[in-house]
């Protein structure tokens, strides 16, 4: 892109920077100032002041909550892990002396459980958006029964790793079975995620990961012995072979 | 409307002071202390519950959407960072965004006349001393929301509260696309400089 391109682009954005405070921007246009935002200090700083200037408008609309809000809020965060914080537990610190995997495997799979369903939690309740949150907690639900079935079989392996380009990826993998997830993958504005299967050099598309607020998980059935799971980044809508190199690859000890 | 007097020259340091003291307290609460928390709670939840009673218009689902944002506030407090904004920014923002999400998610499945419905109840400017707690820094807001024109306020107000794209306040407007932008932009840049917030 050269400069003219450039400062089209950002005047473009700076035109969309007041409805962007407002939250008056489709998703589309807010992924775009928002990643023109991270690449130049002048117009973040701009919206800044725009967006304090929508919380004092905010603030002007105060209204206190009903009480019992209160009281269920405290209730809540008593069972909320923060960020960053690892879930402390009888199941996360009885590890020691517990050996291999390969010589004592129960309990490590109750202890992967453990963490997979911590994972699952950070990842099923993401910072933006609220819509629909009852079927989210379906999707969470369903995502932490995947991945406690797949745990509990003979065999199961839990590979992590961090992803190039920021995020986090684990894998659950009982025979030919495996449970993907990944959190905290920066958002693509014109591409997406698709998840591999990778057996003897051959990757087989496992589709394109549904995002939300960064988190995925994708179960695939037909992981042959010795395959990885491999995830590139993909023009939209996913492409026959991978075009790019894989930001992580998961393979099965 | 009727000015409240001179606007207090000293918003700005008021502000800032309380800005600090909140940062504070998220600090305290990304330790995991549950009384920094109340504490929060009680000056923060205010602003949360008035901005998803605005967008929503329901009394239950501001109170739901109230408590999720609180608990994500507790969840998230470890990745607050003050050099990105301040604690009423980040919380009115994650407030007002799952207030509209919600509003648009709802909105797409009415028909078009339900949908008007709900706009033609979006004006918000008259009712903010409604249901607003009384303080100065409210009587400021409202005092240089009587600065901007009425499309201005009606722009800004109707994107805001009304939880719709700039397009569909020009499209509800009966107007072109810039001449809202330039409406929402000109509106929010003189409410700012009004009420002296730093570039």
């Amino acid at each position: 892109m050269n400069d003219d391109q450039n400062d089209d682009r950002r005047d473009e954005v700076r035109d969309l920077l007041a409805a962007w405070a407002l939250d008056a921007v489709d998703d589309v246009e807010r992924a775009t100032v928002e990643r023109a935002l991270r690449d130049d200090p002048a117009l973040a700083a701009e919206a800044r002041s725009l967006r304090e200037t929508t919380a004092l408008l905010a603030a002007s609309g105060s209204a206190p909550a009903p009480a019992h809000v209160r009281g269920s809020v405290l209730d809540r965060i008593g069972t909320t892990a923060q960020v960053g914080t690892v879930p402390s537990g009888p199941v996360l610190t009885s590890t020691s002396g517990a050996g291999t995997a390969r010589s004592s495997r129960r309990r490590p799979v109750g202890r992967w459980l453990a963490v997979a369903a911590a994972f699952l939690v950070s990842v099923g309740i993401p910072a933006g958006i609220a819509v629909q949150q009852s079927q989210r907690a379906d999707r969470v639900q369903e995502q932490a029964e995947a991945v406690a079935d797949i745990l509990a079989r003979p065999g199961a392996q839990v590979i992590q790793s961090d992803v190039t380009g920021g995020g986090r990826a684990v894998a659950v993998v009982a025979g030919n079975d495996a449970v993907f997830t990944a959190a905290d993958l920066p958002e693509l504005d014109d591409g997406d995620y698709q998840l591999w299967v990778v057996a003897e050099g051959a990757p087989v598309s496992a589709g394109v990961l549904d995002l939300s607020d960064g988190a995925a998980t994708a179960s695939v059935s037909t992981v042959p012995d010795g395959a990885a799971l491999a995830l590139t980044v993909e023009p939209v809508g996913g492409s026959e072979q991978p075009t790019t190199e894989p930001v992580v690859v998961l393979a099965a000890g | 409307m009727t000015s409240t007097g001179p606007r207090g020259s000293s918003a700005p340091s008021d502000r800032d002071e309380r800005s600090r003291r909140l940062a504070g307290l998220v600090a305290r609460v990304a330790t995991g202390d549950r009384d920094a928390f109340e504490a929060l709670y009680d000056e923060t939840s205010p602003l949360v519950h008035g901005t998803a009673l605005r967008v929503l218009r329901d009394p239950d689902l501001a109170a739901e959407l109230t408590q999720d944002v609180m608990v994500e506030v507790w969840r998230t407090a470890p990745r607050f960072d003050p050099e990105l904004g301040s604690v009423v920014a980040w919380i009115a923002t994650m407030a007002h965004r799952r207030a509209v999400d919600r509003v648009r998610s709802v909105q797409s499945q009415r028909t078009r006349d339900d949908l008007v419905g709900v706009r033609d109840y979006s004006r918000p400017y008259d009712d903010v001393a409604e249901t607003a707690e009384h303080n100065e820094e409210r009587d400021r807001v409202t005092d240089c929301l009587g600065s901007l024109t009425d499309l201005q306020r009606e722009a800004v107000m109707s994107a805001y509260y009304g939880g719709l794209t700039y397009r569909e306040v020009a499209q509800d407007a009966g107007v072109a696309l810039p001449t809202v932008k330039s409406r929402i932009r000109d509106g929010l840049n003189r409410l700012r400089d009004c009420l002296g917030v730093d570039l």
